[in-house]
């Protein structure tokens, strides 16, 4: 039996076909952007959905009534919005991210379908940021830079020179005159000393709007001070005391003003790995690429594709050019899973034979114990210490596979 | 063939860019080779139009997976073979065909009004037999035997070993051969094809 050549295919009318490539173009942006998890989606959309329900009630509660909330449509193509505000909060939401604004705060929004760049100009803003796959949240208040991809924070900026960072959950990285510095939750970085000190908090004093409670509601930041982190964090990791730091609420506070006199308690929500993930990000990476920026690094990449993908001939140079590509999607472009990825095509490929593999190695530990100390990263960690078993990185290593 | 290769990964490469003239680009070099293929494993469908769109949009939300292990194309008709063996798997095996029209069917061969009519019953008959096949027997099947791959080919699209391939190749011919023996139009549609 063959029925090779002998049904014949319906041939698609040519206005059918334009209609089919007019939806594939406005999708294909959309899909390209969206992770390739297919199955789980239907769960990421309603986890989405639900914590971004939450998250709005939790907002709504905390912030009292912010005057204006704006609701941004998903980005095709890389947009700026300005935002200006004089005397009022503001509140904008944007692919999964609540950006809030003190009034006199100004900036400027700039999205793309894998970054989103906030440029203050001055004031306040306070960030929420849902956990994307492949998307980045980054800051920038003068030549300070704060890159996050999932937590809550806020950053001051008076314009010149000063910048304050706070962190609520998660971790951000800040970037300062080159030098990169991990603040995890409870914690606080100010460009004044470029010390990362603990969050303390302290009791609020009455506000504007307990004095006069028929006045309208607005918002207010919490009141903190910083203490020096070494002073502030219990010794033993695990005796350190799982508690957020409060956000001072709107809402009328008890008659009889609370003195503001001393440290009460300190709250801290510490990251027990702290140390160690600020040593994996010391260690330099290995025959790392210099590029200037994103829009560098993605030209790079696609002149390094066709040797890294081509058949084998050309050996030692594809290899190189696949770490390269893993080391590019890693630092300036943030696609960490992509990163991942081409590391376990380096490895299915080139394996033991590739020169870069302990690079490669360490790369992946990089990349994994920087977002948590788990059982992906200490496997990566203890595949790079059998490979090499000495060295500065590879103490770090041992460090990650002994940590409980 | 290098040519080709280094073309696909630039052309890839516009098209994670965004470019939506690489967009284009890549429907056009593709789609009538998925088409076709989407038509001989499911035959005349009033869906097809969704269908080819869901391919080619899961070829673009999988696009950065390429990992030009495989030729574009090759990869392209993996992701189709993967959203046909889908639609098999949520619609049930029963397809709401379509009818081939006298044009398609003079395609198949010569003849007058008789032979176009058997054509166009046997073709019928042989997709709603195939209806009554597993889905992975029928991908199976039809990728070998109508749309002519290799069963190598034909493994690597639905992700299986050449063996089991084989298998269900031949389980699908004999339960089509069991219909035509109880089917006259089929049987002499399928003597046919062999004459």
């Amino acid at each position: 039996m063959t029925l090779k050549h002998r049904i014949p295919v319906e041939p698609l009318e040519e206005e059918r076909l334009a209609n089919i490539e007019r939806r594939i173009v406005l999708g294909a942006a959309e899909r390209l952007a969206a992770p390739d998890r297919a199955p789980r989606r239907l769960f990421g959309f309603a986890g989405a959905a639900l914590a971004a329900a939450a998250a709005m009630v939790v907002g709504w509660h905390l912030r009292g009534e912010p005057t204006q909330v704006a609701a941004l449509p998903p980005a095709e193509t890389a947009q700026t919005f300005a935002i200006h505000t004089s005397s009022e909060h503001s509140t904008v939401e944007l692919d999964g991210a609540s950006i809030a604004t003190d009034p006199a705060s100004a900036l400027e929004v700039t999205r793309s379908a894998e970054r989103v760049v906030v440029h203050m100009t001055r004031g306040r803003i306070e960030l929420a940021v849902a956990h994307r796959e492949g998307r980045a949240i980054v800051v920038d208040a003068g030549d300070t830079e704060i890159e996050d991809v999932g937590t809550k924070f806020s950053v001051e900026y008076d314009g010149a020179s000063k910048v304050d960072v706070r962190v609520t959950e998660g971790e951000v990285k800040v970037t300062r005159g080159g030098k990169h510095d991990l603040v995890a939750a409870g914690f606080a970085w100010s460009s004044t000393d470029g010390a990362i000190v603990a969050i303390v908090e302290v009791p609020a004093s009455p506000t504007p709007a307990a004095a006069n409670p028929g006045a309208p509601t607005v918002a207010t930041a919490p009141t903190v001070t910083l203490h020096d982190r070494a002073a502030a964090v219990p010794p033993p990791p695990a005796a350190v005391a799982i508690a957020r730091p409060r956000v001072a609420r709107a809402d009328p506070p008890p008659p009889a003003p609370a003195p503001v006199h001393t440290v009460e308690h300190a709250q801290v929500q510490a990251d027990p790995y702290l140390e160690l993930k600020q040593a994996v990000r010391r260690q330099p990476i290995e025959l790392d690429p210099k590029v200037d920026g994103p829009g560098d690094a993605a030209a790079e990449v696609a002149k390094l594709k066709p040797i890294a993908y081509a058949p084998q001939k050309y050996g030692e140079e594809a290899s190189r050019a696949l770490y390269e590509i893993a080391v590019l999607l890693h630092k300036p472009l943030h696609q960490d899973v992509e990163a991942l990825r081409t590391l376990d095509f380096y490895r299915s490929r080139f394996g033991s034979r590739g020169k870069e593999l302990a690079a490669a190695l360490w790369l992946r530990v990089r990349i994994t114990c920087s977002h948590a100390i788990d059982d992906e990263c200490r496997e990566a960690a203890y595949s790079y210490q059998r490979a090499v078993p000495t060295g500065s990185a590879a103490d770090v290593a041992i460090r990650i596979t002994n940590a409980q | 063939m290098a040519t080709a290769y280094v073309e696909d990964v630039l052309l890839v490469d516009r098209c994670l860019t965004g470019e939506p003239a690489a967009t284009r680009e890549l429907f056009r070099k593709h789609r009538a080779r998925v088409h076709a293929c989407l038509f001989r494993v499911l035959g005349g469908n009033r869906d097809m139009d969704d269908l080819l769109q869901e391919a080619f949009l899961q070829v673009f939300q999988s696009l950065r997976g390429w990992r030009a292990e495989a030729s574009l194309a090759t990869w392209i008709d993996r992701v189709a073979v993967r959203c046909a063996y889908r639609y098999l798997t949520q619609r049930g095996r029963r397809i709401a065909t379509d009818p081939l029209t006298d044009e398609e069917v003079i395609a198949g061969g010569e003849g007058g009004g008789a032979h176009r009519q058997l054509a166009r019953d046997g073709v019928k008959r042989l997709y709603a037999a195939l209806d009554e096949l597993a889905p992975a027997a029928r991908l199976a099947f039809t990728l070998h035997e109508i749309d002519g791959r290799s069963l190598a080919e034909v493994a690597e699209l639905v992700g299986s070993s050449v063996t089991a391939t084989k298998l269900r190749v031949w389980r699908a011919r004999k339960r089509i051969e069991q219909v035509a023996a109880e089917d006259p139009v089929l049987s002499e549609f399928l003597a046919k094809e062999a004459a």
